[in-house]
């Protein structure tokens, strides 16, 4: 049998448990995280499964079943999923680079020790899965970003940022559906709708889905 | 119908919250003090989950346009029927005509208003709640304002109450979780978290035995701390991952954030300690400017406050049913 | 009847707070009017005004003349109340049920103390009623 690393399985609260992989990002735990919640979210004392990046958050009754079973049987669950590449749709975003929409390109391309349009080049020029959406109504959590552009958090988030906003922090990329507070970096927006609650399904994107970016305009 | 006199910018329709939705990013929402709700739905006869107003240390002022039992519960708003002093956990009956007013707690934040067959407004992914942050649900996503009607659902059984009402005794919090009135400290339980350890032995016992001040930027989303900087050993960056109500996370400033309602469903932030279900009403009743200090929780003693809590509403239920028949 | 029965009969409205007894026992109707002695304080009352009322419980319950979320009373002594304002409340279990003022007076004194067991029809609080009372303007009949 192949051999799987063991997963971090640690308690949040009493009625949570977080499974996370021990790797840094990769393909091959996030699909085993989407097998994971999908076999998972049958379980009967389970209320919830929230599939994130490489990890996914277990909500269960806790008078119902104890954390420790829970533990043991995510573990053995983690061993023994092996999920697939989903057949995602390919979805273009189209994105106005720089200037006041994005007012961290700047920033960024310094961090990175580039020019603002090396850094628009590399991230339009990629193609990114959809591993997990969060957050905020409708928000990607997108792999597949140029390492050379990771840049950590910001220590203080800003109070409010505009839907629209294409982002990243620290290895990962994002679209930022609704205004909301955000510690991540604005390297422009786009004018795609990714969430409305009264459409069905609400939320436009889905993990497994596939996403390039496309320069409606670069004002740097 | 109730119309809507005299309202304040943080008064919106709230149910128990959506659930089951945290993998598109919807957050639960819902009441802050969740004891509230489900005691002044349950005075009214309703379900425990159905909607009522939050009225968040506001002036609050509301016309009763028909006969209806209504009910105030969380914080005492020092509420006035038609010049009827009401106290609060209590419930009475309404005349068309009558005029309800309450004002900002002294104590605690947050009152709810419940009425007989619960508030009336559309569903949205599944609950009436209003999702303040992204602006959808309960009365058009906004806060209430003055004009607002408030329509029920029909009660299929008529109320029979006392003439003054009736109300029910608050929560009994065990005697070690209570401080002096004038000190002003909510002790919450809470459970150490994944990143704890991550932290130096005096970070951690100043978690734990601060009194921490609510700031005036804390919201539905995050109740925000202030006091002694909490400084990791190490920095590192976490991967996103889902977060729920309770989750106490320290970002870089080293000041601890607890997740409430309306919180990001996914964060990367060091999490220090979650509190536990069964204190997260006490969460919504800190004003500005109060103090909380964690109380160091297990999983077993948290499953117990739960039990408890039940077992209070299953009485308050059974007291309500008694009163309705004297 | 015999003069033991009658002042033990006595004593028990007494305790519970019942001014008035009619019973007819083997043919004989006995009328039995019993009064408390009551202390007014120093309130001058006039001699043409009328005999203090008392605010009474409705139910067996355990009093809270402060209801438990507050720190002061409902009613508090010396102080005016009015007809049909809750007056304290009797705990059952986790009921609190209201106990309404009758009348519309000033409160004398609290006959009863914080977390008595009290029964139906005890004398809680006794008030002086209203004669030039702001809020009954035609006065008190």
């Amino acid at each position: 049998m192949k051999h799987v690393s063991e997963p971090t399985i640690s308690a949040m609260g009493e009625a949570a448990l977080l499974c996370e992989s021990p790797r840094s990002s990769n393909d091959e735990d996030q699909f085993r995280v989407w097998e994971m919640s999908r076999i998972v979210e049958k379980w009967p004392y389970v209320r919830e499964t929230v599939p994130g990046v490489n990890n996914l958050l277990v909500i269960f009754d806790p008078q119902a079943v104890t954390a420790r079973e829970v533990h043991t049987a995510l573990r053995r669950v983690w061993s023994e999923a092996a999920g697939r590449a989903p057949a995602g749709r390919l979805i273009e975003v189209p994105v106005i680079y720089g200037g006041d929409d994005g007012f961290d390109l700047p920033e960024i391309a310094a961090h990175a020790g580039m020019t603002q349009a090396e850094v628009v080049a590399l991230h339009s020029g990629a193609e990114y899965v959809v591993y997990a959406i969060g957050a905020v109504p409708g928000f990607p959590y997108l792999a597949g970003l140029d390492p050379r552009l990771a840049k950590p958090r910001r220590n203080v988030p800003r109070v409010k940022v505009e839907g629209g906003a294409v982002m990243l922090a620290g290895v990962q990329a994002g679209i930022l559906p609704v205004t909301s507070p955000s510690g991540w970096h604005v390297l422009g927006r786009t004018s795609l709708s990714l969430f409305d609650p009264f459409a069905s399904p609400p939320v436009v994107l889905q993990p497994g889905d596939r996403v390039r970016f496309t320069v409606e305009e670069l004002k740097a | 119908m109730i119309e809507v006199l005299a309202s304040g910018p943080l008064v919106s329709i709230q149910d128990q919250g959506r659930s089951g939705l945290r993998r598109f990013g919807i957050s639960s929402a819902g009441a802050m003090d969740s004891l509230a709700l489900a005691v002044g739905n349950i005075l009214v006869g309703n379900d425990p989950g159905a909607a009522g107003v939050e009225i968040t240390a506001s002036n609050f002022r509301a016309l009763f346009c028909e006969n209806i039992a209504f009910a105030l519960s969380g914080a005492d708003g020092s509420a006035s029927l038609d010049g009827l002093d009401l106290p609060p956990d209590w419930v009475i009956g309404a005349r068309a005509g009558q005029e309800l007013s309450l004002r900002v707690p002294k104590k605690g934040m947050r009152v709810y208003m419940t009425v007989a067959g619960g508030i009336d407004v559309p569903e949205v992914l599944g609950s009436r709640s209003t999702d303040v942050k992204s602006g959808f649900g309960g009365m058009q996503g906004r806060s209430l304002v003055a004009g607002d009607r408030l329509q029920h659902f029909p009660r299929p059984d008529v109320i029979s109450l006392p003439p003054l009402g009736f109300g029910v005794k608050p929560f009994a919090l065990p005697n070690d979780l209570v401080e002096p009135d004038d000190r002003d400290v909510t002790l919450v339980r809470a459970i150490p978290a994944a990143q704890h350890d991550n932290f130096s032995s005096t970070a951690q016992s100043s978690f734990w035995s601060t009194d921490w001040s609510l700031r005036p930027d804390s919201n539905r989303m995050g109740l925000r701390l202030a006091g002694p900087e909490l400084m990791p050993l190490e920095h590192t960056e976490l991967l996103s991952h889902g977060i729920l109500p309770g989750v106490v996370q320290v970002p870089p400033s080293g000041q601890p954030i607890i997740q409430v309602s309306d919180a990001n469903t996914c964060g990367g932030y060091p999490k220090m300690a979650v509190v536990i279900g069964a204190d997260l009403w006490r969460l919504g009743q800190v004003r500005l400017g109060g103090k909380i200090r964690f109380v160091k929780a297990t999983q077993e003693s948290a499953v117990v406050a739960l039990a408890d809590q039940k077992a209070y509403l299953a009485r308050v239920a059974k007291a309500s049913r008694l009163a309705r028949r004297l | 009847m015999k003069t033991a029965d009658l002042s033990d009969l006595a004593s028990y409205a007494a305790r519970k707070g019942i001014e008035f007894i009619e019973i007819e026992v083997e043919g004989q109707r006995y009328q039995l009017l019993v009064s408390t002695d009551v202390q007014y304080g120093e309130i001058n009352r006039p001699s043409n005004q009328p005999a203090g009322s008392f605010i009474r419980s409705m139910a067996i319950g355990v009093l809270r003349a402060t209801h438990p979320l507050r720190r002061t009373p409902a009613i508090a002594v010396g102080s005016a109340v009015r007809k049909g304002q809750i007056a304290a409340y009797l705990e059952t279990g986790e009921l609190l049920l209201p106990v309404t003022a009758t009348d519309d007076g000033i409160v004398l004194k609290q006959l009863e103390l914080e977390g008595n067991l009290v029964g139906y029809g005890t004398r809680l609080f006794a008030l002086d009623p209203a004669t030039e009372f702001p809020l009954t303007p035609e006065g008190i009949g």
